[in-house]
């Protein structure tokens, strides 16, 4: 492994000074990064497509907000004039006439789009291994996955092969890949950004997000997108704050309440989880062991939801007005999208679909009053390390048990972060934490987070 | 309550309702992974919501409309519109299969 | 002739295309019909494209209320929008964005001169898109997909064909006076389908047949009165040989004024219908409902009554002036210039309604008082004048006068002339008789 640093594998606020002080020009960035994307990109199947347009427009875009630094997006953002397949089968030809609301501000605001990330097919998985185009690789471990649907995402990251990436959670889709390669994942509330061109899974719960390689580069590009879209009507009419003014607060008082402290099977990752958290009680905050709603309800109602919603959202896809017909949906697609179909149908709905909205309301009882006694609640975001290459074959049922830790904050809309806390010194794999708070209260996830991470020692990029 | 009885008669019931070509093979397959997803999600018959009502959306949003305009910068030509379809024809979209010619 | 004595349980849907400016979700022009080309008014979302989103049209919600008012209904103060999940390639998302449970409208009515017809609901809901059906293909045209629909659907209480037909004659001429649809049959912005089974007069009232059949693509009043009446008999004639009539979708064919079978519905479809998650629900304050009450313009069974009552007119004639609001408002602005110049305003609108004067709905009707005013010029009558002028002429038919009083009658005729002739203006003629018989007396 080479020494010498290279311009792509500094964070994007250290590259954001760099430019403002001419002290790197973005020519030298993207050359470094160009380099690094033929290294890589192949071996560990990234990018789906790349935006040979990317350098053109960076330079074009020095004096906006981002100056023209590399963002990946994942391929279930439609941008226009770039495919967007959600690495499925059937939109592998379909390059849309129209832009994402997230990457159309992302881009005004001075962004550029590297490329396309690889995702589990329609955002169905928590690996990346159901893509069509086959998985990606995890970049610290490469026997490894790297975590889904948002895997491409996460893994562009922690292979330095962009400054930050998009990515989108229906029920752990940026957290627990952010959390199985070592990276941030900022899951904003639902409804704080606009889902408008952003590939349908489940309506109710869909949040487009950031991962990126610390807690301040998220906000910065979150700051680019976030905030009410006249195209989306579940998207929060109200501004949205600035997320960098979160960053470097004092969390002195602040109450954390620990959950899933004593679920089966957890014992090593929480134990690791306890012993890290103790940075947060040296910086004056409140930290113990909380009780909260059996989360194993909450696998029954994000199945149950999601699939329904999906099998809806899927419906337009017959290959009439752009790609390919219904006989090229991926087993796994044709799984979800059967049982959707079946619990909203007839004689079963009531017992399926309105019996998982209901539990669903127990979790937000649950977590409003967790949240009277708690200002964060804090888990493992994934029962263990990056599983190995071919687990997801293992059960139908893979994601949703991968995902446990993470359903009840996603079907409830609540806002997460995952922060790195603890890497393998043989396997280099990661462990992450799950930071989560009232619906619309990112800034407590955000300080929280931040203080976390600039006093431990997890941190790949903080602690070179 | 009793457990569903999962089997291929359903499944190929559901794959037509859902406009899904699956085989024989793909159901008998189909039919297991779906008694398997059913098992877990079986477990919310044990929580008791006898307290409380359905919950579809989160934000607690209501009367989001818009205004009665047309807004030209959202709409496309008609060669955006087309851009992506597989078969086209004087501008329209083509189906190329017969359909009941029973529609208004 | 049948066998049996059946009844008529007949119920009505109605489809009704609001015009809007823009669409019911999305901004495109709301204009299929004038469209010069196919798809050229469509965007990400009324072509069901990948991560398009609804955004509901204010106008259109509010238009349904008015709807709901005019036909005496109930409001939902809370209402939301649904998906009715199936596949066609006229619909493009796989699903129609529609209502299920909680319609924004329920359980009003409509008179007809046969009777009440409760309406059981009226929701909103968007349009297909246009297929044109050829032998080995079919084209689709978007530019109607997603256009604001009203649904009006009645209960079983159609009496028989002429009802329907009133009934849907009165529905339109509603939803023209509200401004909110053309209703023009011919372009498709007002469809009717008629659900048409029967009973056995014998049977109880509250019993409903297990079988309906759905009659759709009616595109007049007349046919469909003709489309009703052939179903009767058609299925009479099955129930007679002991045969229950297929539930099916028939379409009618005004050629041979008989329906036909398009699409058997041996089973209900499964819609799946859940509450769409892309769109909040809708949530009405007494207040909204009232200044939404405020806004309606007076209906045409109001208009007429009151026209009747405040000019004594009869109830048959002022139905006739209120056929369309601009009719109504012409007529009504006619009555009230009249009153003004003393003319009798039965007289004046008979005239006009027999053609005796001509006009046009756009004149202004002080014009066309004018006009008529001009047509009956009668002059001033100076009654001692003419008691003198006939005076003069009995002096100077002293023959005639004679003639009379020995007995001849008839020379009256000839005396009642040569008055009008002196008088030489416009007078009534039984007056001058009256001064003439007078005068003779002496």
């Amino acid at each position: 492994m080479d020494n010498k640093m290279t311009f792509n594998q500094l964070t994007l606020k250290e590259a954001l000074d760099g430019l403002a002080d001419a002290s790197l020009t973005i020519e030298e960035l993207y050359r470094d990064l160009n380099l690094a994307i033929k290294e890589k990109n192949q071996f560990y199947n990234i990018y789906l497509n790349l935006n040979d347009q990317a350098e053109q427009q960076a330079v074009l875009a020095q004096d906006t907000q981002l100056k023209g630094l590399p963002i990946a997006v994942k391929d279930n953002f439609c941008t226009k004039n770039l495919p967007t397949t959600a690495s499925s089968r059937i939109l592998e030809n379909f390059i849309p006439q129209y832009e994402s609301t997230v990457t159309d501000r992302l881009q005004k605001a001075g962004g550029v789009i590297v490329g396309k990330t690889n995702l589990d097919a329609w955002a169905h998985g928590s690996s990346t291994e159901t893509s069509d185009f086959g998985p990606t690789l995890n970049p610290r471990n490469p026997q490894h996955l790297p975590g889904g649907s948002s895997g491409g995402s996460a893994a562009a990251v922690a292979a330095d092969l962009c400054l930050a990436a998009i990515g989108s959670e229906t029920a752990g889709s940026i957290r627990q890949p952010a959390a199985w390669c070592g990276t941030v994942g900022l899951k904003p509330s639902y409804g704080r950004v606009s889902r408008f061109g952003v590939i349908a899974m489940a309506s109710s719960t869909d949040s487009p997000g950031v991962i990126a390689k610390t807690v301040e580069d998220a906000c910065l590009v979150l700051d680019t997108f976030a905030g009410p879209d006249p195209r989306d009507a579940t998207c929060k009419p109200e501004v949205a704050p600035k997320f960098t003014s979160f960053l470097d607060q004092d969390i002195k008082g602040l109450k954390i309440g620990v959950i899933y402290h004593d679920l089966k099977g957890l014992e090593e990752t929480n134990e690791k989880l306890a012993q890290e958290l103790a940075i947060l009680s040296q910086l004056g905050a409140r930290v113990e062991k909380a009780e909260a709603l059996d989360p194993h309800y909450a696998i029954g109602v994000y199945t149950v939801v999601q699939r329904a919603e999906v099998s809806s959202n899927l419906a337009r896809f017959d290959g009439v007005r752009y790609g390919k017909d219904r006989s090229f949906f991926g087993d796994e697609a044709k799984r979800r999208i059967m049982l959707g179909t079946f619990t909203l149908s007839k004689g079963y709905s009531e017992q399926y679909y309105n019996l998982a909205q209901k539990v669903r309301t127990l979790y937000l009882n649950d977590f409003a009053k967790l949240f009277k006694k708690y200002d964060v609640l804090v888990s493992p975001s994934s029962p263990g390390f990056a599983k190995k290459l071919g687990a997801s074959a293992s059960s139908p049922m893979f994601g949703e048990l991968e995902d446990m830790l993470l359903e009840a904050s996603s079907v409830s809309g609540l806002p997460g972060i995952n922060v790195p806390y603890y890497q393998d010194p043989d396997s280099q794999l990661f462990l992450g934490a799950n930071f989560i708070a009232p619906m619309w209260r990112e800034d407590l996830v955000i300080k929280v987070a931040d203080a976390f991470e600039k006093n431990s020692k997890w941190n790949t990029w903080r602690n070179r | 309550m009793s457990k569903q009885n999962i089997d291929q008669k359903l499944v190929k019931h559901v794959a037509e309702l859902a406009h899904i070509p699956i085989s024989d093979a793909e159901s008998q397959q189909l039919a297991k992974d779906f008694s398997q997803t059913l098992s877990v999600v079986d477990q919310l018959k044990s929580a008791d919501v006898s307290q409380v009502s359905t919950t579809h959306q989160v934000t607690g949003l209501k009367n989001i409309t818009r205004e009665d305009k047309v807004v030209e910068g959202w709409s496309f030509t008609q060669a955006e519109a087309l851009a992506n379809a597989p078969h086209v024809q004087d501008g329209f979209f083509l189906v190329p299969q017969v359909l009941n010619a029973e529609d208004n | 002739m049948p066998k049996n004595n059946y009844q008529l349980v007949c119920g009505l849907e109605i489809h009704a295309e609001l015009k809007t400016d823009s669409k019911m979700f999305c901004a495109c022009k709301n204009d299929p019909f004038g469209a010069q080309q196919p798809n050229i008014y469509t965007c990400p979302v009324c072509l069901g494209m990948p991560g398009a989103l609804p955004l509901a049209n204010r106008k259109a919600i509010d238009w349904t209320i008015k709807i709901g008012l005019a036909l005496n209904c109930q409001i939902n103060l809370f209402s939301k929008f649904d998906r009715k999940n199936y596949f066609y390639p006229d619909l493009p998302k796989g699903y129609q964005i529609s209502q299920y449970d909680i319609p924004f409208c329920h359980d009003g009515f409509l008179d007809t001169s046969q009777g009440r017809v409760r309406i059981h609901r009226v929701h909103l809901e968007e349009d297909t898109a246009k297929l044109i059906h050829h032998n080995h293909y079919t084209l689709i045209d978007f530019n109607r997909s997603g256009v604001p629909l009203v649904e009006i659907v009645t209960e079983t209480d159609i009496k028989n064909a002429k009802q329907a037909k009133e009934f849907g004659q009165k529905l339109h001429q509603i939803l023209r006076y509200l401004e909110v649809a053309d209703c023009d049959m011919e372009k498709g912005g007002m469809r009717l389908e008629a659900n048409i089974s029967l009973k056995k007069e014998s049977d109880a009232a509250d019993y409903l047949p297990d079988y309906k059949v759905e009659c759709k693509n009616i595109n007049s009043f007349r046919f469909m009165e003709m489309a009703i009446n052939y179903e009767m008999q058609r299925q009479a004639q099955l129930l007679d040989n002991g045969q229950v009539p297929i539930q099916e979708t028939r379409g009618f064919n005004a050629a041979t004024a008989q329906t036909f079978s398009q699409r058997s519905k041996e089973a209900a479809e499964d819609y799946r219908y859940f509450p769409d998650p892309d769109l909040p629900p809708i949530e009405f304050n007494p207040e909204d409902i009232e200044q939404i009450r405020q806004s309606l313009p007076e209906l045409p069974e109001q208009y007429a009554a009151r026209l009747s009552h405040q000019y004594q007119l009869s109830l048959a004639l002022t139905e006739r002036l209120v056929k369309s609001k601009q009719r109504a408002k012409f007529f009504e602005q006619i009555l009230i210039l009249a009153k003004e110049a003393k003319i009798d305003g039965k007289k004046i609108v008979n005239a006009l309604l027999n053609k005796k004067i001509d006009y046009q709905l756009t004149d202004e009707p002080k014009d066309v008082i004018n006009k008529y005013q001009q047509a009956n010029k009668v002059e001033a009558i100076d009654q001692a004048l003419i008691e003198k002028q006939i005076q003069a002429v009995l002096q100077e038919n002293s023959a005639a006068v004679k003639k009379y009083q020995a007995g001849k009658t008839e020379v009256l005729a000839f005396l009642i002339g040569q008055s009008m002739r002196k008088i030489a203006k416009k007078v009534d003629a039984n007056l001058v008789k009256n001064i003439l018989l007078d005068q003779l007396k002496n």
